[in-house]
């Protein structure tokens, strides 16, 4: 059960967000077909697309609820099935589960430890490519992702790969496609 | 007749001169590894081309472009079955079944029937080429804007019922790709839509770089959520000719798909993306058991895009060579290299073009056969990328999206939606929002807002009289009855309905 409340605040929360996103994008839509005099209206298309957003948003927030209470009434055994994360970002027995511990779980679910560093150094990768330069920063980012993700071990080959990824980029990237990087 | 002998004529005049096959091969082997590079398109290879073959004679320089862009249509396949990441937006199919191929230690096997699959599939592209080139082009001509924005709403809806659990949360991928797309100058109005005043955003959002972000970025974030599940599958190298059965077993598929494949790729402005969508789900359709089932690496799922995609390259160089209208943007570089050339594509072309039309014919033809050898060289080494332990391949997997985004226009703005896109994209497939319908909805945008508001402009902006037009108009009526059929069918009313009146009956 505690594992189906997260799932269903995870995919309502998300499903909330869109719609949201749906009906700002509307909002700026109708105002690009005000503002237009052509009969040929720009605002047209996105209107169309946004109304589609906001309909197949809801029918999918329908889709949850439906499966949710498909999943209330269903067998004990059976209910976690569709209800499950996939990828093992369960609340251990005995962990509360109601208020902001429930968003706090949640939240953890969506965003595991490894993945919210990546993202971050990702950003940042992407922020002092310009400062520092396409290979410095390229070299520190792949030493930092692979011995991340292999949490400190096999230092040594990290270095290698690193170095060779570089040479392997300069080689192909930049002699045989000329592009030049920044 | 006599027409068909006379380019058949030209097409073998290029034995002839048998360097011609030299730059081919090139051109195919450079278009092949570029094609499998992910954020290097065929369109980046070929614009390579252009400039480099600029001051060249025009059949050698027709030769390279012909062979790169062949090449590059079945390179996509690679880094679609080894990444998960569609080196080519006509190799999205191939992410489907060959992924989970290469997750189950068949990579190699997968490469290699997409080699052969590509191969069969560029021949019969090109034997249509040169038979049906006058017929097509007068087909395509009846298709009105309409019903181009019918085909191109057909193929979101196809990607929508095809990927995910859910065709609302596919739909909803889809209309995302699409507003995605309006992001920019208007071309018809100049009117800006959604720039926030931003100079970087009035040329809009590449597509490459949210294609990049949503499938390299976010699939290298999705599995680094759980890396002590992540195992390294060794890779069966052995045997890189597929079997006979693998090869030539799915040939009624591999016919029906390459039809697909020359019909949909001759329609302006289509090409290879839609093809192969429409051509695996119509494999889906048409088999009922397949060994493993699709989705979960089916043979079939493998020979239908890859046919289909390749089979285009011949379709879509129907309208360009005869109504000189593009069929894609690799075929608007290559109409763009013939004018460089002074060669003037269009209607007269076939009759008072000395011989360039079957020129073009045969390089189409003999890229294929080229394809066939150069496609089976290096499938062990990309075969080998699939055993690199994960925490080494993801990390290099994201460098090769963000060199990949940088390289479109040399911007590092590329770089940043491509980050912002790919993280987007992580949490939307984490909710089962696929995103194929949104890289589709993106790539088709122009396409059916164009045609929409062509309509609309037909129909004197009435809602009414656009409806009107649909039912008055056979081709239209037919277009529009397959997709409200398709919609009724995804979203199982079709189903309940057969249901109720079977109960009935009983």
């Amino acid at each position: 059960m505690k594992q189906k409340k997260i799932y269903l605040i995870r995919e309502y929360t998300v499903l909330a967000v869109l719609f949201l996103f749906s009906m700002a994008a509307l909002f700026g839509s109708v105002q690009i077909f005000n503002e237009s005099t052509n009969q040929d209206n720009p605002g047209m298309f996105p209107i169309f697309v946004c109304c589609g957003m906001l309909i197949s948003c809801a029918v999918a927030f329908f889709g949850v609820r439906k499966s949710a209470a498909e999943e209330r009434s269903a067998p004990e055994g059976q209910q976690m099935e569709a209800a499950s994360a996939p990828d093992g970002q369960q609340p251990a027995s005995g962990q509360e589960t109601r208020g902001w511990a429930a968003v706090r779980l949640a939240a953890a679910a969506e965003v595991p430890f490894p993945v919210f560093i990546m993202i971050a150094a990702t950003i940042l990768y992407g922020a002092v490519l310009k400062m520092a330069g396409f290979y410095p920063s390229t070299g520190i980012y792949m030493l930092f992702s692979i011995l991340f993700l292999e949490r400190g071990k096999h230092v040594i080959r990290s270095l290698i790969v690193t170095a060779g990824w570089l040479v392997f980029v300069y080689l192909l990237i930049q002699m045989v496609f000329q592009i030049r990087l920044p | 007749m006599s027409a068909i002998i006379g380019t058949l004529g030209d097409a073998l005049s290029l034995f002839g001169t048998p360097s011609l096959f030299i730059y081919m091969a090139a051109g195919v082997f450079f278009g092949m590894y570029a094609g499998a590079m992910p954020g290097i398109s065929v369109t980046m290879a070929m614009s390579l081309m252009v400039s480099f073959t600029y001051g060249w004679d025009m059949k050698p320089a027709l030769a390279i472009l012909i062979g790169c862009y062949v090449g590059g249509v079945y390179g996509g396949s690679r880094s679609a079955i080894l990444l998960n990441v569609p080196g080519t937006p006509a190799s999205l199919p191939t992410t489907f079944d060959g992924y989970p191929l290469a997750k189950k230690g068949q990579a190699a096997k997968a490469l290699g029937i997409t080699a052969i699959q590509s191969v069969i599939g560029g021949l019969i592209g090109a034997v249509f080429l040169l038979f049906c080139a006058p017929l097509i082009t007068q087909f395509a001509l009846l298709f009105s804007p309409r019903d181009y924005f019918l085909l191109a709403f057909m193929g979101i809806l196809l990607m929508a019922g095809m990927t995910g659990a859910s065709m609302a949360k596919g739909l909803f991928g889809g209309f995302l790709g699409m507003l995605i797309g309006c992001i920019g100058m208007d071309s018809s109005t100049a009117a800006q839509r959604f720039t926030f005043d931003s100079i970087y955003l009035m040329s809009g959002i590449s597509s490459i770089a949210v294609i990049i972000g949503m499938f390299g970025l976010s699939e290298s974030l999705l599995q680094m959520r759980d890396m002590t599940a992540v195992t390294v599958r060794k890779q069966k190298v052995d045997r890189i000719l597929p079997s006979f059965k693998d090869a030539f077993g799915y040939l009624r598929i591999t016919i029906q798909s390459s039809l697909i494949g020359v019909f949909v790729g001759a329609l302006p402005g289509t090409g290879g993306n839609i093809a192969a969508l429409i051509a695996y789900d119509q494999a889906k359709k048409t088999v009922k058991h397949p060994e493993v089932p699709f989705g979960e690496g089916a043979i079939e799922g493998l020979v239908a895009p890859e046919s289909a995609n390749n089979a285009a390259c011949g379709g879509a160089v129907i309208p360009m060579l005869t109504l000189g209208i593009p069929g894609d943007t690799a075929t608007a570089l290559l109409l763009a290299a013939l004018t460089i050339h002074g060669v003037q594509s269009g209607p007269l072309l076939m009759s008072e073009g000395g011989g360039v039309f079957g020129v073009i014919v045969g390089l189409v033809l003999f890229a294929n056969v080229v394809l066939l050898p150069v496609s089976l060289t290096g499938i062990k080494i990309f075969a080998k990328i699939a055993e690199i332990p994960k925490p080494v391949l993801l990390p290099i997997i994201i460098n090769l999206t963000v060199i990949g985004a940088y390289s479109i226009k040399l911007n590092l703005m590329d770089v940043y939606f491509m980050i912002g896109f790919g993280i987007a994209g992580y949490f939307l497939k984490l909710h089962n929002f696929a995103t194929g319908p949104i890289a589709l909805g993106l790539i088709l945008c122009s396409l059916l807002e164009l045609n929409l508001r062509r309509s609309m402009t037909m129909a004197r902006f009435s809602v009414g009289k656009f409806f009107l037009d649909i039912f008055t108009h056979p081709l239209s009526l037919i277009l529009f009855l397959l997709v409200a059929v398709m919609f009724l069918s995804q979203l199982g009313v079709l189903a309940k309905w057969k249901g109720r009146k079977g109960k009935k009956e009983k």
